[in-house]
């Protein structure tokens, strides 16, 4: 199986492949990419560029911008911060903000894009709270992004795994009650298994054995069939997640590392090392590090017990929770 | 640091002091309202507390309610309480449990209010000073996943909100 279908199948299967129109292609044969429209005046962000999203069409933060310019212009700052200026998340996340209010009031933007819009200003704040350690960030705020998101398009799946990704860590946090969460999971799951596995199972590992979350997420890899999720999408180039392949394979080996089964953990990082630009991958030497002593991989999740989270063990759930799948190619 | 930890502070780093509550709890009568429009007249709220958190403390201390004009959590810097509720040493250990509440004086208006409520379940919180009380670790509190219960009181007259304590502050 090639690397790059399950790269198309974790990463953007929320793109239809019936929406595939010539105006949504990005340059370089990446592939469509929802609500952009590459025939308008607005200037979405290349992401053929090796080093750069923000190309100064647009005033700085984004500010008096509203309609597509708004989101073509939030896209590239999301984009540049997201990938490169990971000191700059917290403030973009703060400038995006008040253009998303701008852009609700000015009503001059369609549903589905002002959907996107919403979501992705939450995810740049949960990328700035989870991978750069910005906890001063307000993530209820963040809800309330997704929330919107999901109002205006409440049929795309991606939105409504991260609304439940970002509710199910409240939940657990709080001691709320998590029923209603795992049913609706379960529920995204059997809908759209291409969508929910990847945003969900780095996320649901993470929390104590005792919570039943890990297992979740060990019997959504069990169950994941790259083959059938990935579509129309796979002979793109993904310039966007040029790891996709590397990462999904290396969460999929912590999920596995994490519930103790080392062989599946094993089987997982194997995947990993023959996935496109491993060589180049910043996380390489610890997969290498994993397949020499699968052993060592394993034993600081053991070690935790049933009643501790793990969270700060797994390197896709700290410092690489992003940039396992968006770090950028070396130069 | 975890993403888990980082959430907890996240959510503690969210203040739920009741800055503006009077002395008795209720609402102080020059509450400032921002630039939302106000319509005439004054509302109350009225409700069950319950708890479906599991408690860590006991479940069995006072409850402290307030009305913000916005999400505290969202924007505690400039939420402002405009109506507040105090219920002594209520009893929520065993299960079912709930007591009645009353929030008066609330002004009307058309967009939402926000509510948080909670339980000082590990009794720390001075009753003498409501107007800095706060939950910390171990209260038992009322959220809508990470933010605050929304309620709208356009219209005079009581209106029913019934609150659960379904979070426990870690």
């Amino acid at each position: 199986m090639s690397v790059r279908l399950l790269l198309g199948a974790t990463l953007l299967a929320s793109i239809s492949c019936s929406s595939q129109e010539s105006c949504d292609q990005t340059p370089g044969g990446d592939g469509p990419y929802p609500t952009y429209d590459y025939c308008s005046e607005a200037a979405y962000p290349d992401f053929t560029h090796p080093r750069k999203r923000w190309d100064g069409t647009y005033p700085e933060r984004c500010a008096g911008l509203t309609g597509e310019d708004a989101w073509a212009c939030t896209e590239q700052l999301y984009w540049e911060v997201f990938q490169f200026d990971h000191d700059g998340r917290a403030d973009a996340y703060r400038q995006l903000v008040p253009v998303v209010e701008a852009v609700e009031a000015a009503g001059d933007l369609d549903d589905r894009t002002l959907a996107r819009l919403n979501l992705r200003v939450a995810q740049l704040g949960i990328a700035a709270i989870a991978e750069s350690g910005e906890t001063d960030l307000p993530v209820g705020q963040m809800q309330t992004l997704l929330e919107r998101a999901h109002e205006l398009d409440p049929d795309e799946i991606f939105i409504e795994a991260w609304l439940s990704t970002l509710l199910i860590n409240g939940a657990i946090v709080l001691g709320q009650d998590l029923e209603p969460h795992i049913d609706h999971m379960w529920e995204m799951y059997e809908r759209d298994p291409a969508i929910t596995t990847p945003t969900l199972m780095a996320v649901l590992v993470g929390f104590p054995m005792e919570t039943g979350m890990p297992d979740v997420a060990a019997e959504m890899v069990d169950r994941f069939d790259p083959e059938e999720a990935c579509g129309d999408v796979c002979d793109w180039e993904f310039f966007r997640a040029e790891f996709g392949g590397a990462g999904m394979f290396f969460s999929s080996a912590e999920v596995y590392a994490r519930v103790g089964n080392a062989e599946g953990a094993r089987a997982q990082l194997e995947l990993a090392r023959a996935a496109d630009h491993y060589d180049e991958w910043p996380l390489k030497s610890v997969v290498e590090d994993a397949l020499a002593d699968i052993d060592s991989f394993l034993a600081p999740f053991a070690a935790r017990g049933d009643d501790e989270y793990v969270t700060d063990l797994l390197v896709t759930g700290t410092d690489a929770a992003c940039m396992v799948c968006h770090a950028p190619l070396p130069e | 640091m975890s993403c888990v930890k980082r959430f907890f502070s996240v959510v503690l780093g969210t203040s739920f002091l009741l800055a503006g509550c009077g002395d008795d709890g209720a609402a102080s009568s020059d509450a400032p309202m921002g630039d939302m429009s106000v319509a005439s007249g004054r509302a109350s709220l009225t409700g069950s507390v319950t708890r479906s958190a599991m408690a860590t403390e006991g479940a069995d201390g006072d409850i402290y309610i307030a009305v913000f004009d916005r999400d505290p959590v969202l924007d505690m810097a400039n939420a402002v309480v405009v109506g507040a509720g105090f219920l002594e040493d209520a009893d929520l250990s065993t299960d079912g449990a709930m007591v009645a509440y009353e929030v008066d004086d609330i002004p009307v208006r058309a967009e939402p209010y926000f509510l948080i409520a909670f339980m000082d379940d590990n009794d720390n919180v001075d009753a003498s000073d409501p107007d800095n009380a706060g939950p910390d670790s171990g209260d038992l509190l009322s959220l809508r996943g990470l933010a605050s219960v929304s309620v709208t009181v356009d219209a005079p007259g009581p209106h029913e909100l019934d609150i659960d304590l379904n979070s426990v502050l870690p």
